[in-house]
């Protein structure tokens, strides 16, 4: 569904992803996991088309992505799910979820999106009239997926749902995405909590300074000597 | 009546009048830069080439009229205002230091249609038909139709693109875009495009400005300075990209222009204007309702 051949994307001078190639399959659960700073978020800014690569070639349903602006590629069903949120804090739980529904695509099924978006977050529907600068850190975080949800996602690339959450909010947020992966969405996870989220995997990529040091299946990955430490390390930061 | 009240009074009034034409203006300064990022300093020009079009329209039909002038200017300036976008910011945006070189860019394009404006219309100042002609005296106070004519415009401007930005999807992309640019493109707003509109409508309004204070002033090549300049300072009080603050400071500050000018005289309004401008960079750089920067 989603291929990466030979990315390379620099920061200014900073040469943050090197050489990066795998597939995301569709209905997959493909988490990424690495340390802090190596790349693992410029990687899904480049695939979301907010930061260009330098070289090599992106390509989503067949469709070449590699330079595509943001707005056409969300139109593609291709949706980022941003750590920082980037929420309208002016604007209401409502208007937030509705601006996700921008591309056409989306426009057409905003209100069945919409209903499917509060059922899986009841808590939205409570204060869908509520500013989003209002909200806390777990009901935010909940509206940014929602958000995702409502541009008639095909894949999610969540960029750390779990940034700045008590680890129980941790846990509901990784339910509800499984959750939202079970349903058929296909699922591009950027983590650092691994041991929370990596029951649901399908499939696990590791990424240190920038370049692919593991990649493959959950199974393989949980054998793995040099992933082991990094799950028993907890939190790997 | 007492007939210190009655005269200050009228002088409320009269800086009402000119606070609503500031305020038009304002808002188009103030979004441009809430939405996208650029500040316009050919502004004063596109005021300028706003009244002069509206002055050609009116030497070419001897049987021109308002209604008409509007109804083809302002869409104009849009078009004009977006075409500009295109060619001069488009190409500049997210470079190195793009937000200093499209001030200098945009300060060049106005000694350009400045000085063009005076290769082709010469240095003679240019009038402008009046709107209206004639006065009403509600409550003994005088209240010329002009002026109330340039309230009512400038009034329903406002609202109507309060309403704009409100109802309308791309006015709510505006709104999106000035709230969070990042998350406008995760989205999938189509920003450039929205910057041009934003742009062509910033334009436009400056436009309506313009064709709305030439009938009390003239037009003349580097007329569009003075109320730049004074638009400029009443979006800096209000805060640069608040639409709600540069509202408020067009209605402070031309009420007390127009208390100055009253009491002082009218040489004492631009020293005004820039203690204003000093007192605001010295106490409050970011404004009443600030998001510069």
């Amino acid at each position: 569904m989603l291929e990466l051949k030979n990315i390379n994307t620099y920061y200014g001078e900073f040469h943050a992803i090197r050489d990066i190639s795998f597939k995301v399959n569709q209905g997959d659960f493909f988490l990424v996991v690495g340390p802090n700073g190596h790349g693992k978020s410029t990687l899904l800014k480049t695939i979301c088309g907010l930061l260009r690569t330098a070289s090599g070639q992106i390509v989503f349903n067949t469709a070449e992505i590699t330079r595509a602006a943001t707005d056409k590629i969300v139109e593609m069903g291709l949706v980022y799910v941003a750590e920082e949120r980037h929420l309208f804090p002016q604007m209401t739980v409502l208007d937030n979820l509705k601006l996700g529904a921008y591309n056409t695509n989306a426009r057409a099924k905003e209100q069945e999106s919409l209903e499917y978006v509060f059922h899986l977050f009841p808590q939205l529907s409570e204060f869908k009239n509520r500013y989003a600068a209002t909200l806390s850190g777990g009901e935010a975080r909940m509206l940014t997926l929602g958000r995702g949800i409502m541009s008639c996602a095909k894949l999610l690339a969540i960029d750390e749902p779990s940034f700045g959450l008590a680890p129980i909010l941790r846990n509901e947020v990784f339910d509800k995405i499984n959750e939202i992966n079970s349903s058929g969405m296909t699922v591009l996870l950027v983590e650092q909590n691994v041991n929370q989220v990596v029951d649901f995997a399908d499939r696990i990529c590791l990424i240190e300074d920038g370049c692919i040091v593991f990649d493959g299946p959950r199974e393989e990955a949980l054998l793995n000597e040099h992933l082991k430490d990094v799950f028993l390390g907890g939190s790997y930061r | 009546m007492n007939i210190w009240v009655q005269q200050i009074i009228q002088v409320i009034i009269s800086g009402i009048v000119t606070a609503s034409a500031y305020a038009i203006m304002g808002i188009g300064l103030s979004v441009i830069y809430g939405i996208s990022r650029v500040f316009n300093f050919a502004y004063g020009s596109f005021f300028t080439w706003g009244a002069y079009f509206a002055w050609i329209l009116f030497a070419t039909f001897s049987w021109m009229n308002y209604p008409l002038v509007f109804l083809i200017v302002v869409p104009a300036m849009f078009f004009l205002g977006m075409g500009t976008e295109k060619v001069v910011v488009r190409s500049l945006r997210w470079r190195k230091n793009w937000q200093v070189t499209t001030m200098m860019v945009t300060l060049g394009l106005a000694f350009l249609m400045d000085n063009l404006a005076l290769v082709i219309f010469g240095g003679f100042a240019k009038p402008l038909p009046p709107l209206f002609h004639g006065a009403i005296n509600p409550f003994g106070f005088t209240l010329s139709v002009q002026d109330l004519a340039m309230l009512i415009i400038a009034v329903t401007v406002m609202i109507a693109f309060g309403l704009f930005l409100s109802k309308t999807r791309i006015g709510r992309c505006m709104q999106a875009i000035s709230q969070d640019m990042t998350g406008a493109e995760i989205v999938g707003i189509p920003i450039k495009k929205v910057f041009s509109y934003t742009f062509g409508l910033s334009t436009a309004l400056v436009g309506t400005g313009g064709i709305l204070l030439a009938p009390r002033y003239f037009i003349t090549p580097h007329g569009g300075w003075a109320p730049f300049f004074r638009v400029f300072v009443i979006v800096a009080f209000g805060g640069l990209g608040s639409i709600r603050g540069t509202l408020y400071a067009a209605f402070i500050l031309a009420i007390f222009e127009s208390f100055v000018s009253w009491s002082l005289g009218a040489t004492w309004v631009m020293p005004f204007w820039f203690l204003v401008f000093l007192g605001v960079l010295a106490f409050r750089p970011s404004g009443l309702m600030g998001t510069w920067g």
